[in-house]
C-alpha cells in the first residue's frame, strides 16, 4: 500500500466516508464501480475497502492493518480475493469464465469473497455479457468491485447493477505542495502536477530526462512561434519531430504546449494565476500583453485540433506544419 | 471410346426475360430487376438486353442505372415466378435425357452422348433452344463441348440465343488469347494473383508451371491449368444437388457495424432464415458456422459442433451468437453469415433427451406409438409424418440460394 | 524452528501433499507447502484452493524416532523446489532450521541449502473441525460410492452445480446423486452418526476424483465432516479438504419414475458386451445411438444402423421380460457406463416409454440406481 489511511482520507474524503458508512450500516451491495481518473487513489481505496470488509479487528471503521487478513490483502495472498487485470487489450472471456467458476465455489475461508476487476472498461462484449449474468444472480457472500477511468465505456446494463462510487479529482495545489515538500522545484512541481494526479508518477516524470527535455523543447517552440514562422518550421523538423517519435510522446508534448497557452491566457486574466510554467512568468506576461483573447483561443483550438488529428494517425510532419501555420496566424493580425 | 457430348444451357438475362414473357408489353424495352431501391442493396440483379445496350449491368447501383438510362423500367424480383419458369425449363431438358444437372435457377448441364448416337448434337441444341423460346417465350444460349468446362465456356461465347460448339482442337484460337479473368472459375482475386505470376492469358495458364501454381493457389491452381488445356473429367451428375451438405445464409450490412444490438438482431434474422430453409428441406445439422467479414474486408469463420442436430432458429441463434461474442474483438463488421452443416435428413435426426426437457417430448408419445403400431402391422413407410407435405413458404428470397433445387425433387 | 527428520518419511509426506499443489494458482502463497512443527510432530499442507491435502508425521512411530524437535514453528517453502531438494539429499538425516523469520536452512550430510521461505500466516486458514460432527465410511465403500456416481457429473460449466455430486443426508441414509441431465447416478448408503445440521452439500466431481486417487483399497474407516463451506475426509495419515459448489442442487427425486410398463432382468455383463459391439457402428456425432427392442420369447434385440457405416443386430436372452413391448433408443456410452457402475451382476431395467427416463439397478438391492434419458429418433 503506497498511501496511508490518513493520506487516503485527505485525498478522497467523501469516498472514504461513504465506504465506511456502507460497512458501519451494513449496507453492502453485491457490486461496485469505482470511477475516477488516474492517480485518484482507486487501487489504494480498494485495498482499504477490502480490509474494511475482511479485517478481524475493525475499530471505529478503521482496519487494523496488522491482522492476518489485512496483511494478506497487502501481499495478495488472501484466498477469498480474486483480482483480474486486462490480458493485453481486453479482459477476455476466459478470464471471466474462470471468475464465474470461482464464484460458483464456496470460499476457501469463511467470510466474504471479493472480486476486483481492474480497468473494467476493457471488458470486451463477450466478457461483459458473461459478467452481467453473474451480476444478475449473485450467489453467496460475494462482492464485486469494478475499477475504471472511463465509466462510459462500460455497458449500461452492467453500470445499472453496480453501486457507483465516484472518486474526486485530487486538488492540484495539494499535490504541488507535497511535491515541493519532497524536494521538487516549484516549476517542476507545477508542470508535473498538471500532467498527472498521482504523486509517484509526478516524481517519476520530474526525474525523467525525456520529460525534462520535452518541457524545454515545448517552451522553446512557444518562443520561436512567437517570432518567426520559418524558424518554427525548421525547429519542428530539427528538434521536435526527432524528439517526439512515439505517439504517446507527441501527445504529451502537445498537452505541454497547450498548457503554455493556457498559462498565457491565465496570466492575461489574472496576474496571480497558478501556472504550469512559473519559470516563464515574465515572458508569458509579455506575450499576454500583445495577444488578444480571441487569438489565444484560436491558438488553443488549433492545438486541440492537432491532438485530435494525432489520434486519427495523421502524418506527424504534416500535422505539426499545419499547427505551426495555425499558431502563426494568430500573430499576423497583431 | 467416343468423346462425351455435353451441353451447357444458360438462360439469357433470365429474370428480365421471365418478366417480359409474362408481360409482353415490356418486350423491347429496357427493363431491370432490382432489389430494394431505397436501401444500399438496391442494385440491379439482372437487366434486359435492351437495357444492357444502354450500359446497364448486373450489380450496378439503381440510382446510377436510372441516371444512365432514365426510361429504365425497374421491377421488384418475383422469385416464385422465376422458380416456376425454371421448373418448366428443366422439364423440357429432362424430356431429352435424364442426365440433367441443374447448377442454378437458370443454368444446367446435359449429357447427350447417348442421344447423339442417333441425332446430330447441333440439331438437338437447336430444337431445345426453339422449344424453350416457343413454349416459354424465353431465350437461352447453349454451349456444346466434350466436357462441362468447355460447354460452359462455349455457352458464354454467344449471347443471346447462341449455340456454340467448342472442340478441343479449337482451344488455341478460341480460348487461349483471352485474358485469364474471362475463364470460368477464375475470379478477380485469382486473376490478380495469376497476373503477378506473369500469367495474363488463358494460353499462358495452359503452359504454366504446375508446381509454382500449386504453391500459390493450391489444388485449384493445378485444376486451372488442366481446364486451360481443355481437360475436365467431372461427370454430369443429376444428383449433385440433392447432396445438401450445408444450409447457410449471409447478409451484407448497410454500413460497417459495431453496434451490439444490431449485430445481435442480424444474427437472429440469419438464424431464423436458415432454420426456415432447413425445415423446408426437412434437414437438421450438427455444426453451426458463422462467417464474419470486417470493415477491412478480412474474412474469418468460427464453428461449433453440437450433440443434438439443430433445426430451429433459437438453437441456431444461441450457438451462432455465442461463437460470435466469444470471438468478436469489436472490430466493425461488414458481412455476417450463419451456416448449418453436417446436415442429415430429419428422419436420421437423433436427440438426446434430458431431465429438464423430456416432459415436453412426452406430448408426442401417443402419435409415435400410433405410427409404430401401424408400421408394425402394415410395414415400414406406410405412414409418414404429416409435416412432410409440400410447404409453400419460400424462406429464402435471394437468387443466390439453392432452394430452387427443391423443385427438382417433385 | 529447528528439527531433524528422516528423509524417507518426509518424502512420503511430501508425496501426498504435492498432489494438491498446482502451478496454475493465482494465489502466490499456494505455490508453497506449509510446514508446521509442534511437539507432537510435523504437519505438511499443500493446496490449489479447491482441494487441500494435509499429512501428519508423528515424532515417533512404532518405537522409531522419526523427528527430533529442537524448536517448534511454522514456515511455507516453495513446493517444487523443496520437494526436489529433499528428493536429492545425500543422506536419510535431514535438518531443517528457520532463522530470522523466513530464512530456511536444509542440511543433510555435507550439503546445505539456503531457501527463502514465506510467513506461514500468509497461508490460507483451514476450517476448524468439530469432531462431534463426523461420521465414518470404510475406505473401500467410499471408493465405490465415488466410482458409482462421479462419472455422471456434468463436464460443461453451463450449470456449475451439476459438475458436483450431491451428498444429502436423509435420516440415517446418505444419498449421493450425480447427473449431467442426460443420465443420473444415485447411490444410497445407510450410516450411523450422520450430521443433522449440514444435510446437503455438492462436492466438485474433480475433488472426488482426486480423493479417489489418494485413498487406498482398504476397509479402514474414513472420517468425514461436512460444513457449509467444506467437506473433510480424514484417513489415518491424510486429511483431504475440498471446497463445495454453491447453489441449490436440483431436486431430482421427483424425476425418478416409480411405475413401469416394461421390466427386464438381464445379465449385466452380456448386455454390456452386446452394447459395446453395437456401439462400434454408432456414430459419436449422432449421440452414439443404439436401438433396444423387446421381442418374443424372452429376447431383446440390440441394433445400430448408420447409413454410411453399416448396421449391426444382436439378440440376447433375458432372465425375465414383463409388461408391454418396447422400442427405445439410447446412448451406448451412457448405457455402458451405467452397467459398469452396477458391476456385472444381473440387472433390472425398468422402462416407462420410449421418451421417458428408464432406470437400471442391481437385482440384489436398490442401493445403486442408474437413470438414463433415451435418445429420440424421428
Amino acid at each position: 500500500m503506497t498511501r496511508t489511511i490518513e493520506e487516503l482520507t485527505k485525498l478522497q474524503p467523501v469516498v472514504m466516508k461513504q465506504l465506511q458508512t456502507i460497512v458501519e450500516k451494513n449496507r453492502l451491495a453485491h457490486a461496485y464501480i469505482f470511477e475516477g481518473e488516474k492517480g485518484t487513489g482507486k487501487r489504494d481505496v480498494v485495498s482499504f475497502f477490502m480490509k474494511l470488509l475482511l479485517c478481524g479487528n475493525l475499530s471505529k471503521n478503521v482496519p487494523c492493518e496488522t491482522c492476518r487478513n489485512c496483511r494478506r490483502i497487502d501481499s495478495g495472498n488472501h484466498p477469498n480475493i480474486w483480482q483480474i487485470e486486462p490480458d493485453g487489450q481486453f479482459i477476455k472471456i476466459d478470464q471471466i469464465r474462470e471468475l464465474v467458476a470461482e464464484v460458483k465455489m464456496t470460499g476457501v475461508e469463511e467470510g466474504k469473497k471479493i472480486y476486483v476487476l481492474h480497468h473494467a472498461d476493457k471488458l470486451n462484449i463477450a466478457s461483459a455479457n458473461m459478467l452481467l449474468k453473474f451480476l444478475e444472480e449473485p450467489d453467496g457472500q460475494v462482492v464485486a468491485i469494478l475499477l475504471t477511468e472511463q465509466i462510459q465505456s462500460i455497458i449500461p446494463t452492467i453500470r445499472s447493477r453496480c453501486q457507483h462510487i465516484k472518486f474526486a479529482k485530487a486538488p492540484r495545489t495539494n499535490l504541488m505542495e507535497q511535491l515541493i515538500e519532497q524536494g521538487l522545484t516549484k516549476s517542476m512541481a507545477s508542470t508535473t502536477s498538471m500532467v498527472t494526479n498521482d504523486i509517484d508518477t509526478a516524481f517519476a516524470l520530474a526525474n525523467d530526462e525525456q520529460f525534462v527535455l520535452a518541457r524545454k523543447t515545448v517552451l522553446k517552440l512557444v518562443e520561436i512561434v512567437h517570432q518567426n514562422i520559418h524558424e518554427a518550421l525548421l525547429f519542428i523538423h530539427e528538434e521536435w519531430l526527432p524528439l517526439f517519435k512515439e505517439k504517446e510522446d507527441m501527445e504529451l508534448a502537445l498537452d505541454l504546449l497547450l498548457f503554455a497557452y493556457r498559462d498565457i491566457v491565465a496570466i492575461k486574466a489574472n496576474q496571480q494565476a497558478v501556472c504550469t510554467y512559473p519559470d516563464m512568468y515574465q515572458r508569458f506576461n509579455d506575450m499576454a500583453l500583445v495577444l488578444t483573447y480571441e487569438k489565444l483561443s484560436s491558438q488553443m483550438q488549433s492545438i486541440l485540433q492537432a491532438r485530435t488529428n494525432l489520434n486519427r494517425n495523421m502524418n506527424r510532419t504534416l500535422l505539426m506544419e499545419q499547427l505551426m501555420l495555425n499558431l502563426q496566424e494568430g500573430y499576423t493580425f497583431v | 471410346m467416343a468423346a462425351n457430348i455435353i451441353f451447357h444451357l444458360d438462360m439469357n438475362s433470365f429474370y428480365a426475360s421471365v418478366e417480359q414473357a409474362h408481360n409482353p408489353s415490356l418486350k423491347g424495352k429496357p427493363i431491370a430487376v432490382a432489389g430494394n431501391v431505397k436501401e444500399r442493396r438496391g442494385i440491379i440483379v439482372t437487366s434486359s438486353y435492351e437495357a444492357r445496350a444502354k450500359g446497364i449491368y448486373t450489380t450496378m447501383n439503381v440510382a446510377e442505372a436510372k441516371r444512365l438510362c432514365p426510361e429504365l423500367l425497374l421491377l421488384p424480383p418475383d422469385f416464385p415466378k422465376y422458380r416456376a419458369a425454371s421448373a418448366a425449363i428443366f422439364s423440357i431438358l429432362r424430356s431429352y435425357t435424364e442426365i440433367v444437372e441443374p447448377v442454378s435457377i437458370d443454368e444446367g448441364y446435359l449429357d447427350v452422348t447417348d442421344l447423339a448416337k442417333t441425332r446430330h448434337p447441333l440439331q438437338i441444341a437447336e430444337e431445345i433452344q426453339q422449344r424453350i423460346l416457343h413454349e416459354l417465350d424465353l431465350p437461352c444460349s447453349i454451349g456444346i463441348a466434350p466436357n462441362k468446362f468447355l460447354a460452359k465456356t462455349a455457352s458464354n461465347m454467344k449471347k443471346p440465343m447462341g449455340i456454340t460448339v467448342l472442340r478441343i482442337r479449337e482451344l488455341k484460337e478460341q480460348l487461349w488469347p483471352l485474358p485469364v479473368v474471362s475463364m470460368h472459375g477464375v475470379g478477380e482475386k485469382t486473376a490478380k494473383k495469376l497476373n503477378s505470376l506473369q500469367i495474363f492469358t488463358i494460353g499462358d495458364l495452359a503452359i504454366a508451371n504446375e508446381r509454382t501454381l500449386y504453391k500459390e493457389l493450391g489444388k485449384n491452381g493445378v485444376r486451372l491449368i488442366k481446364r486451360a488445356n481443355g481437360i475436365d473429367n467431372r461427370a454430369v451428375d443429376p444428383n449433385s444437388i440433392f447432396d445438401t451438405k450445408s444450409v447457410g445464409n449471409s447478409t451484407t450490412l448497410p454500413r460497417d457495424e459495431s453496434e451490439y444490438y444490431i449485430l445481435k438482431e442480424t444474427f437472429e434474422k440469419l438464424s431464423k432464415s436458415v432454420a426456415e430453409r432447413l425445415k423446408v428441406k426437412y434437414l437438421a445439422g450438427t455444426t453451426v458456422t458463422i462467417q464474419i467479414r470486417n470493415y477491412d474486408w478480412q474474412n474469418s469463420s468460427r464453428s461449433k459442433s453440437v450433440r443434438n442436430a439443430v433445426q430451429n432458429a433459437d438453437e441456431i441463434f444461441e450457438i451462432a451468437w455465442k461463437l460470435f461474442t466469444d470471438y468478436w474483438d469489436e472490430t466493425p463488421v461488414r458481412l455476417l453469415g450463419v451456416t448449418v452443416s453436417n446436415v442429415v435428413d430429419q428422419s436420421e435426426l437423433t436427440q438426446q433427451l434430458n431431465l429438464f426437457n423430456f416432459e415436453q417430448h412426452i406430448k408426442d408419445e401417443p402419435i409415435v406409438q400410433l405410427v409404430d403400431l401401424i408400421e408394425t402391422k402394415f410395414g415400414k413407410g406406410t405412414i409418414k409424418r404429416g409435416v412432410r407435405v409440400k410447404s409453400k413458404s419460400y424462406a429464402s428470397k435471394t437468387s443466390f440460394s439453392k432452394d430452387f433445387l427443391d423443385d427438382h425433387m417433385k | 524452528m529447528k528439527f531433524n527428520i528422516l528423509r524417507d518419511h518426509l518424502l512420503a509426506g511430501l508425496n501426498d501433499v504435492m498432489k494438491a499443489v498446482s502451478s496454475k494458482t493465482t494465489i502466490p502463497i499456494l505455490t508453497g507447502i506449509k510446514i508446521d512443527v509442534t511437539n507432537e510432530g510435523m504437519t505438511l499442507t499443500g493446496s490449489d484452493a479447491d482441494i487441500t491435502i494435509q499429512t501428519f508425521i508423528p515424532v515417533e512411530e512404532n518405537g522409531e524416532q522419526i523427528i527430533n524437535i529442537t524448536q517448534t514453528g511454522s514456515i511455507v517453502l516453495q513446493a517444487r523446489m523443496f520437494n526436489e531438494i529433499v528428493r536429492k539429499l545425500p543422506t536419510n538425516e535431514v535438518e531443517i532450521e528457520v532463522t530470522n523469520g523466513v530464512a530456511t536452512i536444509i542440511r543433510s550430510g555435507k550439503s546445505e541449502f539456503h531457501l527463502i521461505g514465506s510467513d506461514a500466516t500468509e497461508y490460507p486458514q483451514l476450517p476448524e473441525l468439530a469432531a462431534d460432527r463426523q461420521f465414518t465410511i470404510p475406505t473401500d465403500l467410499l471408493k465405490s460410492i465415488i466410482r458409482e456416481t462421479v462419472f455422471a457429473v456434468a463436464t460443461s460449466e453451463s450449470r456449475p452445480v451439476l459438475t458436483g455430486v450431491n451428498w444429502k443426508v436423509d435420516g440415517d441414509e446418505l444419498i449421493c446423486v450425480a447427473t449431467d441431465s442426460h443420465r443420473l447416478a444415485r447411490r444410497k448408503v445407510n450410516l450411523e452418526n450422520l450430521p443433522t445440521d449440514v444435510t446437503s452439500v455438492v462436492i466438485p466431481g474433480k475433488s472426488l476424483n482426486e480423493l479417489n486417487k489418494i485413498l487406498e483399497d482398504t476397509n479402514n474407516p474414513v472420517q468425514i465432516v461436512l460444513t457449509s463451506q467444506h467437506v473433510l475426509f480424514k484417513t489415518d495419515d491424510v486429511l483431504f479438504f475440498s471446497r463445495l459448489l454453491e447453489g441449490n442442487y436440483p431436486d431430482t427425486s421427483r424425476l425418478i419414475p416409480e411405475e413401469f410398463k416394461t421390466m427386464i432382468t438381464i445379465n449385466g455383463k452380456s448386455l454390456l458386451q452386446a452394447i459395446d459391439r453395437a456401439s462400434l457402428l454408432a456414430r459419436e456425432d449422432r449421440n452414439n445411438v443404439v436401438r433396444f427392442e423387446t421381442l418374443e420369447n424372452q429376447t431383446v434385440e440390440i441394433s445400430s444402423n448408420s447409413p454410411e457405416i453399416g448396421k449391426v443386430e444382436e439378440q440376447i436372452q433375458v432372465e425375465s421380460l414383463e409388461g408391454e413391448t418396447l422400442k427405445i433408443s439410447f446412448s451406448a456410452k451412457y448405457m455402458m457406463e451405467a452397467l459398469k457402475a452396477i458391476d456385472g451382476q444381473d440387472v433390472v431395467i425398468e422402462f416407462t416409454g420410449a421418451m421417458r427416463p428408464f432406470i437400471l439397478r442391481s437385482v440384489a438391492d436398490d442401493a445403486i440406481l442408474q437413470l438414463i434419458l433415451p435418445v429420440r429418433t424421428y
